[in-house]
């Protein structure tokens, strides 16, 4: 396979937990609200995945308990900002450092009970193996796991829920205007709940795709930021499902070079600045867009 | 920002909002009890390892006293930018860059000349990390003000920035090259803070006091305070009534990353050395807690910022004691305080918006 | 369907907004619910519409008692709701906004957008409010936004249609289309229940009428029963202050000293404000956009948000500036306050002579200036401080102690005097501002920016919301400053205001400010201009300084 097809192979692969983050992360912000602490329910869904997947030695038993965690951590979020109507960005950052604490904890206590073990996932195959052949499309596309098919697939779902089905145009609604939502009949709490439980299941499920695809364990602060630069990604991606996308596959390319420029000792720190910079930069070119809904953020 | 205490009429409550401070002090031990247990330990030899960490010995007193400093400069710049409406949130960032602007001012000739002047040397370290840390936020400030960036993103990109070039220099020789007055790390005996019998303890930790009582005079009793606190409540009033908002805005940018910046010089003095990674990690974060418990009082700030430095210093005990315990556990509780503070604010608030327009 | 409320009690916490109100309403009727504001109208709407549920009383339709426990049951009993501050989302399209809550399909999964808008022409073409389906809503005027408001009633099959204060926010034209639709719905059969407080109205549409005061009915019964003047009365509990606003006493004796007064044409005197070629660049805020489309359906985005080829204001005299809303009012004021956001190409703004284009807020306030801003909540007070740090934030009281500390004394004895000048109650310069009602909330802005006897005062849309009491009072400040030899420029879209204050009337439309004329001329040609049909000369003037 050609350089080419290898660096975006490994874009993709690699900007598959900002993909599931940011289209987490999209969905909410849509239906109104905005979470800064995806971070942490990716820390979240990154633990619960190692968990399960070492436990049950299976991976995509890892997955599906990461997704499951994300939305259980998620839950919280709904009740502090919906039933309590607290300042969502404060409560987000304090989900980071709930998920930080608790996941270490957890994590060194589970070291500390099995010492002399070693706690890893068996590694997780892909959904078409026979296809990566195919010219250009095949090493990119096909030659990923399943979790990276799959967060291809929700792309276009997330897309097709917002353009083309009655629930996504409530959702979109409440996130515009609650009160029109609510004159119209559509309850804006049940609507705003199922879209934070839809965005810790796929931030869960980018978190345990650290754990269970792209290494096969878990490290105290695994996701090093890559929750907040989803968040840019939404940004940029203009709160659209193929912007974010996009936005989270440049991401996902700015990682990739960090990890391939050959560098020594020292200077390897200053190519970790990479993808934060890259992601202020991005966010300092103010594309002519479609605006963040109306409601954002807004206590209601 | 909203968190502060509001002329609330609804009694039922009331007995709610005197007993907080305690129920907030029995909720931690609760959540502290529960997860020794469930980390496989015992609460209470734990309990008694975390207590005597704190208090049992000069040592726990000073590392409280020094992280308890860090921690309320760190705080105080978040109260202001919070109060400004600004969700300044780069102290660790702005922090680190103070620290190394700090130790530049060490570096060769100028070196020379500082350590053998410390009564010169150490002021203007500490000016080159206030300094260091108002110009890092002011980056964030400068991309708000004319890019528009979200200052939440920008200042904690730029934290992960500040690690990471940081942790560059201190790594790579080249910068400490040349600096005799290093020796493998080490800051030149004359410029370090005096300690306290090999305590964490430093004369730095006294300077928290007249900045917390600046801070609280500025607020309640100037015009400049009252004009900040209209422009976080409500920014298009205040700039209708003439409130200069955006060079209001860039100021706090200013101001909170001179705290940091300065909390990181004096870190590095009390320290002796600069290392790769920070001294107090996420302390930065932790702040944030610190500032929201103090309902972002300056005058408050002292007692929350000790309060939560005496549960660093008894965590780190009791994870190097037998009862095992990760200190992240301190983390975990700094959030849930956060969440603890944001529904009492939330309660006292829903009295007061049951009105509908007739 | 007839309609009929018993005993409506509705409170909010200790505030009590409905206490035992009672309607009937007569199937196939046009009924007006008349009351100042804060009687508790549109309470008594929503309590009717589904979206409150009251705390006693009964609701009966067509003899049958009902209860419903949201706006969503309303609508399929038959009522349906036209809200004041319209309940539209502003990103979708009409027809989106239409077709929102109703599930076609079990899961919701599938959404037409075609049949969706066919369904919209559909229903426009039968009741005559013709509109775009695909248009995005934030892109349509005011008038075109209640339209789309009504269609989404009556796409509910609404049998009762509830409207809440509709013209409000319409010019004098499109009320008489808005009134021209009513009529044909009454006409098919359905009840009709218009809340409002223009006495004009009631009696050029309504057949009945109920009159709220403080919560509860006060008389009920067929237009015609009543003058003008009793149901004035009824409305407000006495005789109407000497108020100048005709619509609600036109023509009665208490207010003719006052209009005495007016007639007398002040003595040309200096000007205070002068602006000529002052043109503000259309921004991607909705309000610049919102007359793209207006109600004839044509369609064009303005290049501009503001026009002013001339403005001139003169010591000692009110010039009042009418329009709908959306067309460059909130530009023209933060031109000359100073708040404006966006870039602004200006030939010359002096401010007694001296240049204002480089002047901040501040300097322009310490100069003179004064701005009673369109938005008390939003612009005007920080409900989060006490009234004494409000009334001094422009310029608080400072004493010297080493360093230049707040004289907090000096602002709560001075702020009591204030607050007591003005007529604010309670006249506690400690309470949070929260605490005041809407009217008392617009004095203590009056009292902050009236009481340094400035040279000119900006007074945009200044009685809005409030009640009779409380907007005769903060007029009566205004004459007082123009008798006093201040130069008052109000921005009001209430046209009766306007009229009865203003020395002369200029309108904004679509950003072209025009000059109509002086006191006395017609209501017809100022409504005329409010939607562009306004004099040859006029559109003239407007056109060789635009663009």
């Amino acid at each position: 396979m050609s350089w080419i097809e290898h660096a975006l192979g490994s874009s993709l692969r690699i900007g598959t937990p900002l993909l599931f983050a940011g289209l987490g992360e999209l969905v909410l912000e849509r239906s109104g609200m905005i979470n800064i602490g995806i971070e942490g329910v990716m820390l979240c869904g990154a633990f619960g995945g190692f968990y399960a997947g070492w436990a049950a030695q299976s991976p995509l038993i890892g997955a599906l308990a990461g997704a499951l965690s994300g939305a259980a951590f998620m839950l919280v979020f709904a009740f502090m900002s919906l039933k309590l109507r607290a300042e969502q960005i404060v409560t987000g950052m304090a989900m980071n450092l709930i998920a930080a604490g608790a996941t270490s904890t957890a994590f060194d206590a589970l070291r500390a009970a099995h010492s002399g073990e070693s706690l890893s996932v068996p590694v997780l195959g892909g959904l078409f193996p026979q296809w990566s052949s195919l010219p250009v499309v095949g090493p990119i596309v096909f030659d990923q796991t399943v979790l990276t098919s799959f967060a291809l697939i929700s792309v276009v779902a997330v897309w097709f829920y917002f353009a083309r089905t009655e629930r996504g145009l409530e959702l979109r609604a409440v996130g515009e205007n609650p009160d029109a939502a609510q004159a119209a009949g559509v309850s804006v709490v049940a609507a705003r709940v199922k879209a934070c439980l839809a965005c810790g299941a796929l931030c869960g499920l980018g978190g345990a795709f650290l754990t269970v695809s792209q290494t096969s364990s878990f490290a105290p602060n695994c996701t090093s930021g890559r929750g907040f630069v989803a968040l840019a990604a939404v940004v940029l991606g203009r709160h659209g499902a193929f912007g974010t996308a996009a936005a989270c596959f440049f991401f996902g390319a700015a990682f990739f070079s960090r990890d391939a420029i050959p560098t020594t000792s020292a200077a390897v720190e200053l190519v970790e600045i990479l993808p934060y910079a890259l992601t202020l930069a991005a966010l300092c070119w103010k594309f002519k867009s479609r605006p963040a809904p109306a409601a954002l953020g807004k206590v209601w | 920002m909203s968190v502060e205490n509001r002329d609330d009429s609804s009694s039922s409550l009331i007995w709610l909002r005197l007993a907080w401070p305690l129920l907030l002090a029995l909720g931690t031990a609760g959540v502290l009890a529960l997860t020794i247990v469930l980390v496989g330990g015992s609460p209470g030899p734990a309990f008694s390892e975390f207590i005597s960490g704190v208090i049992g010995s000069k040592s726990g007193l000073g590392g409280t006293a020094a992280r308890g400093s860090m921690l309320a400069f760190y705080a105080l710049g978040i109260a202001l930018s919070f109060r400004a409406g600004i969700l300044n949130i780069g102290a660790e960032g702005q922090s680190r860059v103070g620290a190394a602007a700090a130790v530049a001012l060490t570096l060769g000739a100028p070196g020379k000349f500082f350590v053998a002047h410390a009564w010169l040397g150490i002021p203007l370290m500490l000016l080159a990390g206030a300094i260091g840390g108002a110009f890092w936020s002011l980056v964030a400030g400068a991309l708000k003000r004319w890019r528009g960036v979200p200052e939440v993103i920008a200042t904690l990109m730029l934290n992960f920035a500040a690690l990471h070039f940081v942790k560059y220099l201190v790594s790579s020789h080249d910068w400490l090259q040349g600096n005799t007055n290093f020796q493998k790390n080490e800051l030149a005996r004359e410029l370090q803070f005096s300690g306290w019998a090999d305590t964490e303890f430093h004369a730095g930790v006294f300077l928290a006091i007249p900045a917390v009582i600046a801070a609280h005079v500025y607020l309640f009793h100037t015009a400049g305070g009252l004009r900040l606190r209209a422009m976080g409540f409500n920014r298009a009033a205040a700039r209708a009534c003439g409130v200069n908002c955006e060079r209001a805005t860039l100021m706090i940018f200013a101001v909170s990353g001179a705290l940091a910046g300065l909390a990181g010089a004096m870190s590095v003095l009390a320290a002796g050395e600069i290392s790769a990674d920070p001294a107090y990690s996420e302390f930065g974060y932790m702040a944030i807690s610190v500032a929201l418990v103090a309902l972002l009082k300056p005058l408050w700030i002292v007692p929350a910022a000790l309060i939560f430095g005496g549960m660093e210093m008894g965590a780190l005990s009791m994870e190097g004691g037998g009862a095992n315990v990760p200190h992240w556990i301190v983390y975990f509780i700094n959030g849930l305080l956060i969440l603890a503070m944001l529904a009492r604010d939330a309660g006292a608030r829903r009295d007061l918006t049951s009105e509908e327009g007739a | 369907m007839a309609l009929r409320c018993s005993g409506i009690v509705k409170c909010f916490g200790h505030i009590r907004a409905l206490a035992g109100a009672d309607l009937f309403v007569r199937g196939g009727a046009i009924h007006a619910l008349l009351g100042e504001n804060g009687a508790g109208k549109s309470t008594l709407n929503n309590v009717i519409s589904g979206a409150l549920k009251p705390d006693a009383g009964t609701l009966e339709i067509d003899g049958r008692s009902v209860a419903f426990a949201s706006p969503l049951e309303a609508a399929a009993a038959g009522v349906g709701m036209v809200h004041q501050h319209f309940l539209l989302a502003g990103a979708l399209t009409v027809a989106e906004n239409i077709a929102l809550g109703v599930r076609s399909s079990k899961f919701g999964l599938r959404f037409d957008a075609h049949a969706g808008a066919a369904r919209v022409s559909e229903l426009a073409e039968r009741t005559g409010l013709s509109v775009d389906p695909n248009a995005r809503v934030s892109e349509l005027s005011v008038g075109m936004r209640q339209r789309v408001e009504i269609l989404k009633a009556l796409s509910r099959g609404a049998k009762v249609l509830l409207l809440d204060e509709p013209t409000a926010v319409l010019a004098p034209a499109e009320i008489e289309r808005l009134f021209a639709t009513l009529r044909v719905l009454r006409d098919e059969g359905r009840t009709i229940v218009i809340v409002t407080h223009k006495l004009d109205e009631v009696f050029a549409l309504a057949g009945e009428v109920t009159v709220l005061r403080k919560g509860a009915t006060v008389y009920a019964g067929k237009i015609g029963d009543l003058t003008r003047a009793e149901l004035a009365r009824a409305m407000i509990g006495q005789d109407p202050p000497p108020l100048i606003n005709s619509a609600i006493i036109g023509g009665s004796d208490a207010g003719a000293q006052h209009i005495q007064e007016l007639k007398s044409a002040p003595a040309r005197r200096d000007v205070v404000l002068k602006i000529r070629g002052a043109f503000v660049r259309s921004g991607g805020t909705p309000p610049a956009v919102a007359f793209a489309r207006d109600l004839a359906g044509k369609s064009a985005a303005a290049p501009h948000a503001l026009d002013v080829p001339r403005l001139e204001v003169r010591a000692g005299e009110i010039v009042g500036v009418a329009g709908v809303e959306g067309n460059g009012q909130n530009e023209l004021a933060a031109l000359i306050a100073g708040t404006l956001e966006s870039t602004a190409r200006v030939e010359l703004q002096s401010f007694c002579g001296v240049d204002l284009r480089p002047l901040s807020i501040a300097e322009r306030s310490d100069n003179g200036m004064a701005f009673i801003p369109s938005d008390r909540h939003r612009e005007g007070l920080v409900l989060e401080m006490s009234l004494a740090e409000n009334l001094f934030l422009r310029k608080p009281p400072e004493r010297r102690v080493a360093v230049r500390l707040l004289n907090r004394a000096e602002m709560k004895s001075r702020g009591r005097v204030l607050l007591e000048e003005f007529g604010v109650a309670p006249s506690e310069p400690e309470l949070s501002a929260r605490a005041l009602s809407g009217g008392n909330q617009q004095k203590t802005v009056a009292a902050r920016e009236l009481s340094r006897a400035p040279k000119l005062i900006l007074a945009c849309n200044p009685t809005r919301g409030l009640d009779v009491g409380a907007a005769a009072e903060i007029q009566n400040r205004l004459l007082d400053a123009r008798r006093r030899g201040a130069a008052v420029l109000l921005i009001s879209s209430d046209l009766d205001e306007v009229l009865a204050l203003s020395d002369r009337v200029m309108a904004l439309y679509r950003g072209s400010l025009s000059d109509i004329g002086v006191r006395g001329v017609s209501r017809e040609r100022v409504g005329r201009a409010m939607v562009g049909a306004g004099d040859e000369s006029a559109t003239k003037a407007s056109a060789a300084a635009g663009a």
